[in-house]
């Protein structure tokens, strides 16, 4: 799975550059998260604009990290959230775990104090 | 791919998580035929979720995992026929009804467990048999014209029971 990373004002944005992230890149999604924070992302903003669908097994992994690694979800805000992405969000109700927001710009000036 | 009667008849094999990816696309393309695109999301999410669930459970040196999709008078009809491991009817019956944690209790998340239970929300009715060594699903999902008008979880059905 291709991970991209970029920066706004210091934030670290990592885009998951995948149209259907599945089971399979789960693991590598988690890894590269997990050696980012490690280096220092943290807070890390996920970019999803070119995520068009995710089963269950993505979010599982998305979970993962945030259990794991960034414990508030405020320091693993989602942005670009597809529509299939939102309803698996809701119907699992992790929609009311993650922070989503329309942007990047937006999940950046969340963060600023 | 194979097209008989009016069915279509997809073949992956249970070793190969890739071939999932395909086959949703494939298969979320079909239902637009009659669904509209969330409609079709949706059976692409349900689909998924039931073959990764398929891979999970194959034996080693099983055979391919089969789907037939098909249209019906109130939407599609999709099989899955695989040679894994027998399913509890318990934790098909269960899926879903004990979904139930603290979105502020982060330590506690759920991770995992989700598949069923995503696959009876996003589905309309699902049944599941365990016969001759292979498992026998078979999943309908309604147009909107004839669904329930509420938003309720698929009627399970579990051969024998």
């Amino acid at each position: 799975m291709n991970l991209l990373d970029s920066t706004i004002n210091g934030i670290p944005i990592l885009t998951i550059d995948a149209p259907r992230p599945d089971n399979a890149s789960a693991e590598d999604f988690k890894l590269g998260v997990t050696n980012r924070f490690r280096q220092g992302a943290d807070p890390l903003i996920l970019d999803m604009n070119r995520v068009i669908f995710m089963d269950s097994s993505g979010l599982g992994a998305l979970v993962g990290c945030l259990k794991l690694l960034f414990k508030d979800p405020k320091r693993l805000p989602l942005c670009n959230v597809a529509p299939a992405v939102l309803s698996l969000l809701k119907l699992t109700r992790m929609d009311q775990v993650f922070l989503v927001y329309p942007s990047v710009q937006a999940a950046v000036e969340a963060l600023q104090p | 791919m194979k097209i008989v009667g009016s069915r279509i008849e997809l073949r992956i094999p249970g070793n190969h998580p890739e071939s999932v990816r395909l086959l949703g696309v494939c298969l979320r393309n079909l239902s637009l035929s009659v669904f509209d695109p969330q409609g079709a999301a949706e059976i692409e999410l349900a689909m998924v979720e039931a073959v990764n669930n398929s891979i999970l459970h194959a034996k080693p040196g099983a055979s391919d995992i089969q789907l037939t999709f098909s249209l019906s008078p109130r939407g599609v009809e999709i099989d899955l026929q695989d040679e894994g491991q027998p399913l509890d009817p318990r934790i098909l019956e269960a899926a879903g009804q004990r979904w139930d944690f603290d979105p502020s209790d982060i330590q506690n998340l759920p991770e995992g467990g989700m598949g069923l239970m995503l696959i009876k929300k996003l589905m309309n009715e699902v049944s599941y048999r365990h016969e001759n060594g292979r498992n026998w699903w078979s999943f309908s999902k309604f147009h909107p014209s004839a669904a329930p008008t509420q938003a309720q979880d698929a009627r399970t059905t579990i051969a024998g029971r």
